[in-house]
Formats: structure tokens, C-alpha cells, sequence
């Protein structure tokens, strides 16, 4: 995944994969990595709306600062 | 030196007072501005009026005046009942007065009366041209043509940190029963009187400083009075909010109208709590959204496998069909090797006059290496007749 990827270039991304995958044209067999990567943007606008970056991102925030308390 | 009149100075504020006396004799309405007030313990209101010039500020005249305490308790009771507030300095008014000139203290103006429905208009005569000004400067839609992300998360917020207002937003927005988290900073400001529109700005101007940290300003404060709110009408303030440079959203509690910071933000709500409702729907419609993609995702998928099985399934009728077409092929190949075979069968032959010969019980097709003497079992329909050779004689063409 691209780093520092905004949830709308996630979401635009992903709308347009699924609009890919739903043509009828495309069988199984040739959308294997449109799906793969629609998963992992699924994953990625999830984790944004419930805020899973920012949790972490906190959680290393708190342990460098208490590293610079130690 | 001797020819001049002399005053003493009580004659002459004497003099003064009764000339006064006699030039104002019935009171008269005036409109001024408060611009200092204050209510001592035995309940007298004692007031500085001025006026200034209108467009440079400049001070044209000044005087103080006096509500005595009987008097300002049902003016004061009648004003905050029509206008939501105390007379306050910075407010407009219009009194009903007796001029009257003491010794002591000089001139003094005795209210009478006051009309608050003057104060109210007064306000909505210089909101209306506030908001004209800032119509013809162009600030009205500034800040709503910035964009705001699709998740909000990060809110600075400018509030009185005891307000309730402030309170009833923070329990609202973090306790969503969603379970969506956001991350809000506080720039306290006082929002009410005549210091909150400069206070609001400095914090404004705090926040810009830090302009990465945040996805969006929020300015709260949970209702008031007319007077109250009155600050929210502030051009200065307005000018700052349309110029920002984050989307500005606005949850000032008032359900009449619009101020005109309202106006010229980015967005405005009711309530705290409505604006608190506001981010949680936006990040409510996102999860929807993205929802609504991996249902069309699945079923596309479904589909997709549906026409794959269905591809499947004629496959299997092909084979099927492709498999009986073979076995009808052998089963005929069956029957035509059952139709030779019954036409090979001796019996058949036999029954025909052709005759089957056995040497030790076995079949024989010729006669070239009999001997005489043998003996040969020939088989007829009806009986086997042992045989012997008697003689023998090799052809080419026998039959």
C-alpha cells in the first residue's frame, strides 16, 4: 500500500475497483488482483473510520515520550 | 478692577442650574451610547454616556447620567425582559431624561424611563449592515469553499471550558454509540461580552499556528440571551472566521436566527450537540459507503462465480452428452459383433448342412494332415457320428 494514502484516494481507488470488478466482461480468473487489492482497501478505509492509525500512531507517540522521560 | 462682578462658585453653578432649569423643563429622549455602568450597593445605576462619531470612533460628547434605585428596578426588570440582558456598556439606548444640574457634582442626566425595543433594533440595524459589509467584501462563502476531509477527527475547539454547552458536546461526540473516536483540543475563550469577539480571535489565531494538527474549528457556546449572543455579530470576528484558513463550524445555541459569524462559516448548527451529531453522521455515511462497496463487491463476485459454476454445469452436460454419444457407438459396435458372432456360431452353421469335425475334441478347419486310421467326430444338428479316415487327398480348391 501506498504510504500516506488519504482515506478519499482510498475510498475513489476502491469505488473504481469495484466498478471494474462488477463489469460483466471480466470473469473470475482476470480480476484476481483487482479483488486483492479492493480487500486491502477495504481494510484500510475501515481502519481509517474507526481511527486504528491514529491509535497506533498515539501509542508510539506515548512510548517516545516516555523514552525521553527515562 | 473694582466694577467687576464677582461669583462666588456656588452662585454662578447656581445660576447655571436655574438657567438649565428653565431651558429643559420636561424631560426628553435621548439615544446614546453605554460606555460605562455600574449599580452601587444602595441599588442606584450610575451610568458615562457618550457619542462618537460614526465612522472614525472619535469621542463627540460625554456625560453621566443616573437611574435611582426605585426607578432602575422596574426599568432594569422591563429592559432585561425585552432584550435578554442587563444595560451594559458598549450597548446602544434610548432614554427618557431630566437634565439636571447640580452644585456639587456638575451635570447629570435623571433617567426616567428607557425603550429597549430601541437596544434590540439598534443591534439588528448594525448586524444588518455588518452583514452588508461583509456581503459586499465578498466574505460570505470563503470559508465554505475550503474543503473539509471526509473524516474529521481532529477538532479544535473554542468554548468556555465550564460551559455547558462545551460539556454537553464533548459527552455527545465522545460517547457516540458508534464507538468512533476523534481528538479535540480546547482553546478556552470567553463568549459573552464586550472582550469575546477580540478573545475568540486570538484563539483563532493560536489555532492557525498549529494549522496540521486539525481538520476543522469549532466554536460553541450553549444559548443566551440577544445581548449574549451579540458578540457573534462582531465584524472583526466574522472577518477572521470567513478568512481562516480550516473550515470553521459553528454550534451556538439559538434556535430564532442566524449570527452573523454563522454566516460566514463554513457550516452552522443549532446546538453544541448538533454539531457534535453533524461529524459523528459524517463518519457514519463513510462506513456506510464503504459498506455499500463491499456489498456490490460481493455480489459482483457471486455473480461472477454463478456464471463460472453455470459454465461448469453445461461442461458437464457436454461431457455427459459426449459420453453417451460413445457409449451408443460401442453398444452398436456390441451389437454388430454380437450379429457376427451369432452368425460364427457353429450351431448356426451346422443348422444350415455345414458340418463341424472334431479331432480329440477339437475344432479342426482342415484336413491336409489327417492320416488314415484317424478318427474325427463329426457334429450334425441332431447326432455326433464318429468317423474314420479311410484315405485322404490334398487340394488347393477343395470346395
Amino acid at each position: 500500500m501506498k504510504e500516506k494514502m488519504s482515506y478519499e484516494e482510498a475510498f475513489t481507488e476502491l469505488e473504481r475497483l469495484v466498478v471494474g470488478i462488477e463489469d460483466p466482461e471480466r470473469d473470475l480468473s482476470g480480476i484476481e488482483n483487482d479483488v486483492k487489492r479492493a480487500m486491502e482497501l477495504i481494510e484500510y478505509c475501515r481502519s481509517a473510520i474507526r481511527g486504528e492509525q491514529e491509535k497506533i500512531e498515539n501509542i508510539i507517540n506515548k512510548s517516545d515520550l516516555s523514552n525521553e522521560n527515562i | 478692577m473694582d466694577d467687576r462682578k464677582l461669583y462666588t462658585l456656588y452662585q454662578l453653578q447656581s445660576d447655571i442650574s436655574e438657567v438649565l432649569a428653565e431651558a429643559f423643563t420636561d424631560s426628553l429622549w435621548v439615544r446614546s451610547e453605554v460606555s460605562e455602568c455600574s449599580v452601587n450597593r444602595s441599588g442606584h445605576c450610575y451610568l458615562t454616556l457618550v457619542e462618537k462619531e460614526e465612522k472614525s470612533g472619535r469621542l463627540l460628547a460625554k456625560c453621566s447620567a443616573v437611574i435611582w434605585a426605585q426607578t432602575y428596578r422596574i426599568l432594569s426588570a422591563h429592559f432585561r425582559s425585552v432584550t435578554g440582558s442587563d444595560i451594559v456598556a458598549g450597548m446602544n439606548i434610548l432614554v427618557k431624561v431630566q437634565v439636571n444640574y447640580s452644585e456639587l457634582y456638575g451635570l447629570s442626566l435623571n433617567v426616567r424611563d428607557i425603550d429597549p425595543s430601541f437596544t434590540v433594533g439598534n443591534l439588528e440595524l448594525e448586524r444588518q449592515r455588518t452583514i452588508a459589509r461583509l456581503s459586499e467584501e465578498g466574505m460570505m462563502d470563503i470559508n465554505s469553499s475550503l474543503e473539509l476531509p471526509a473524516l474529521p477527527r481532529s477538532l479544535a475547539v473554542i468554548s468556555a471550558e465550564t460551559a455547558a454547552g462545551y460539556r454537553d458536546f464533548m459527552e455527545h461526540l465522545h460517547g457516540n454509540q458508534y464507538g468512533f473516536t476523534f481528538a479535540t483540543t480546547l482553546f478556552p475563550a470567553p463568549m459573552q461580552g464586550a472582550e469575546a469577539p477580540s478573545d475568540i480571535i486570538a484563539a483563532l489565531d493560536t489555532i492557525a499556528q498549529r494549522i496540521d494538527e486539525f481538520d476543522a474549528v469549532l466554536i460553541l457556546r450553549g444559548g443566551g440571551s440577544v445581548m449574549d449572543l451579540v458578540c457573534f455579530d462582531d465584524y472583526e470576528l466574522a472577518l477572521n472566521v470567513a478568512q481562516f484558513p480550516l473550515p470553521v463550524l459553528t454550534g451556538i445555541g439559538h434556535d430564532k436566527d442566524y449570527h452573523v459569524i454563522d454566516m460566514v462559516a463554513w457550516h452552522n448548527l443549532k446546538t453544541p450537540t448538533a454539531l457534535a451529531d453533524f461529524f459523528i453522521e459524517m463518519f457514519v455515511h463513510e462506513e456506510q459507503a464503504v459498506a455499500a462497496l463491499i456489498s456490490r463487491l460481493k455480489l459482483a463476485l457471486k455473480s461472477k462465480s454463478h456464471r463460472e459454476l453455470a459454465l461448469f454445469d453445461n461442461m458437464k452436460v457436454r461431457i455427459r452428452s459426449a459420453v453417451s454419444l460413445k457409449a451408443s457407438e460401442a453398444l452398436r459396435r456390441v451389437d454388430l459383433l454380437q450379429t457376427r458372432l451369432i452368425a460364427a456360431n457353429p450351431r448356426t452353421l451346422i443348422e444350415k448342412g455345414y458340418l463341424v469335425v472334431l479331432k480329440d475334441g477339437r475344432r479342426i478347419a482342415t484336413g491336409a494332415e489327417l492320416v488314415p486310421g484317424e478318427r474325427l467326430k463329426v457334429m450334425f444338428s441332431d447326432a455326433v457320428v464318429e468317423c474314420e479316415v479311410i484315405s485322404s487327398e490334398i487340394k488347393n480348391n477343395a470346395i
